[in-house]
């Protein structure tokens, strides 16, 4: 399914220039519309989720003993962006998957960063 | 008969709608034969003279095993069919006999019915849009364009309120949620970010309604609501009346029950439902976060929030709404037809919207950590999502291994780097001459017009070969066009009322 193909060297562009009043801050890179930053990639999500894991916490990788409330936030953020995206899938395994992390990210979500 | 000219369709999740630009510019609803402005999007089969009934009839009678409901949430589904006396459909088909009902009624009123623009959820994939496009054509329709809705709603928007400045149009409809931040200036759009979610809307609320007053009753009766689907949908439709009204009352009573152990009297409050429905509504505010964060902006940085889908009418999405942002959102009017509306205007005035791409599109590359060294296969993203369209992006390769005589690049769909996370839409081959070395320099090169559609091209630069292809989903679920002319014969056969 996945043939190793190239390694990556550089990249061009010749997307149109368009900006919001508010341009991204990074400079564009490889690959990027010139003066402005698209909204992907994200950063990759190292934890591949534990779906058969029970807690939510554990799904998403989460302890919030060693977490602060920003990391969590952060790591909620990163997986929300994977999984919601995942949900739409052409693969159905992956978006059931997805539906389940889609919940557990919002339990952590509500338990840690919603609950005042 | 005139031809109406400047159409466009909702072809929503739970109602659809067909609107025309008038003479004097401004778009209105085309109401359906049954005199309805939104037709439901529910297809019912008659088993005696084979007729299908869509909109209204369709809904509210017939036998619930041979009547469909929120096909769209499956337009996105390879496999997903609905049997009914041995017959498949595909969401494709179902799809179709909406547009036709719609296109059958309208034609009646605005004169015939052939270009249209079609409105679909921004997180829309490649499939469920081909599939749109493919429903429209099976229909006896023409679609010139497809829009994203939330796109078609600012468009409206813009028409009917003389603002400008940067705004968020938060579309909770009756499946999806989508988000999408453009600029106003005057009479031109320009679109920033479009995002969405998927199986977010409405309907998700009446399924969790219908928990409850299951629950309810059963505590109170000591026994199941329903045991049959006919049972299950009746419920569904007091729970969805229901959740209108506590849009509007803090408090309501509903009378539910069967045949068989009697009837239930159950108090429901607007907070029991907010408090049920919260789980979802945090996923339509993680995404807000999400699309803010993609542009680097704050809640500060929008000027106006624009509201579209009947599902905003809940207290609630306003309140968190406002509590993010610290000012009110504004309500696009008619929430309901507003999409349709928009998919008029966008129909006359495309020009003058700016887009962007709907996904991001890459290839399977190894890519190799600058700070570890070590080499893994990523998702090598070449257009990213939201780049502004018409686009052309390439990257350089080199190839990998001695002896490649060739050359596969396999196309991604999705933003995501790991692999497992993206969908392969398509393949290019390239044959190249024997007996090279590893290293030889590959350009992948990616292009995105107005109208949605994809090319890529791959060039070796050693040998100066290359190919260039159209990137279109062909895998399940895609009709063949053989498939596409012999069933739309049949559609027209059908008799749709």
């Amino acid at each position: 399914m996945i043939r190793k193909l190239f390694s990556l060297i550089r990249g061009e562009s010749d997307a149109p220039a368009k900006q919001p009043s508010k341009p991204a801050e990074a400079a564009p890179g490889h690959g990027e519309a010139p003066g402005r930053k698209p909204a992907g990639p994200p950063k990759p999500v190292s934890n591949k989720p534990n779906v058969a894991a029970r807690t939510p916490e554990a799904m998403c990788g989460i302890d919030p003993k060693k977490m602060t409330p920003e990391e969590i936030k952060n790591r909620l953020a990163e997986l929300y962006r994977r999984h919601n995206q995942a949900a739409g899938s052409l693969n159905e395994e992956l978006r059931q998957e997805a539906e389940l992390m889609l919940d557990a990210i919002v339990a952590c979500r509500q338990k840690y960063l919603d609950k005042g | 008969m005139a031809q109406a000219r400047y159409v466009g369709i909702d072809l929503g999740t739970s109602t659809s709608a067909l609107a025309h630009v008038r003479p004097d510019g401004n778009p209105e609803i085309v109401p359906n034969a049954d005199g309805e402005r939104l037709t439901p999007s529910v297809v019912f089969f008659d088993k005696f003279e084979g007729i299908k009934l869509v909109g209204t009839a369709a809904r509210d009678g017939g036998d619930p095993d041979r009547t469909v409901h929120h096909i769209k949430k499956h337009m996105d589904d390879p496999s997903y069919t609905v049997e009914i006396d041995d017959q498949k459909w595909t969401p494709t088909e179902i799809s179709a006999m909406i547009l036709s009902k719609l296109r059958r009624d309208c034609a009646q009123i605005v004169g015939d019915i052939r270009d249209v623009v079609i409105t679909v959820p921004a997180n829309f994939n490649e499939l469920a849009r081909k599939s749109t496009v493919t429903a429209g054509r099976l229909a006896g329709l023409n679609v010139t364009r497809i829009v994203n809705e939330p796109t078609a709603a600012a468009l409206y928007y813009a028409h009917t309120k003389d603002i400008s400045g940067r705004v968020m149009v938060y579309d909770l409809g009756g499946g999806t949620l989508d988000i999408t931040i453009l600029e106003i200036d005057g009479d031109n759009i320009d679109i920033l970010l479009s995002e969405g979610a998927r199986h977010l809307g409405g309907s998700d609320f009446d399924e969790i309604l219908l928990e409850i007053l299951a629950e309810e009753y059963r505590k109170k009766n000591k026994a199941e609501l329903f045991n049959d689907e006919r049972q299950r949908r009746r419920v569904l439709s007091i729970g969805e009346e229901a959740k209108k009204m506590l849009s509007k009352l803090q408090k309501i009573s509903e009378t539910i029950g069967n045949d068989t152990d009697g009837i239930a009297r159950v108090d429901l409050s607007r907070d029991l439902f907010e408090t049920a429905i919260s789980r979802l509504l945090t996923r339509t505010v993680m995404l807000v976060e999400q699309a803010l964060d993609s542009l680097n902006l704050s809640s500060a940085d929008i000027d106006h929030i624009v509201l579209v889908g009947g599902s905003t009418r809940i207290p609630k999405v306003r309140e968190l709404l406002e509590k993010h942002f610290g000012k009110s959102p504004i309500s696009c009017g008619n929430v309901d037809e507003c999409v349709a509306l928009g998919a008029a205007l966008f129909a006359q005035r495309a020009r003058r919207v700016s887009e962007v791409c709907n996904h991001s599109y890459g290839t399977l590359a190894i890519i190799e950590d600058a700070m570890t060294g070590e080499a893994r296969i990523q998702n090598s993203i070449v257009i990213p999502k939201n780049t502004p369209i018409p686009c052309s992006m390439s990257q350089t390769y080199i190839t990998s291994e001695d002896n490649e005589e060739l050359i596969e690049v396999e196309i991604t769909q999705g933003e995501d780097l790991d692999p497992r996370y993206v969908d392969i839409i398509g393949k290019i081959s390239l044959e190249v001459p024997p007996g090279r070395k590893a290293g030889c320099e590959v350009t992948v090169t990616y292009s995105y017009d107005e109208n949605q559609r994809v090319r890529a091209q791959v060039y070796d630069a050693e040998s100066g070969l290359k190919k260039d292809v159209a990137i279109e989903y062909r895998g399940e679920g895609v009709l063949s066009d053989d498939d596409v002319e012999r069933k739309s014969a049949y559609l027209k056969q059908i008799k749709i009322a």
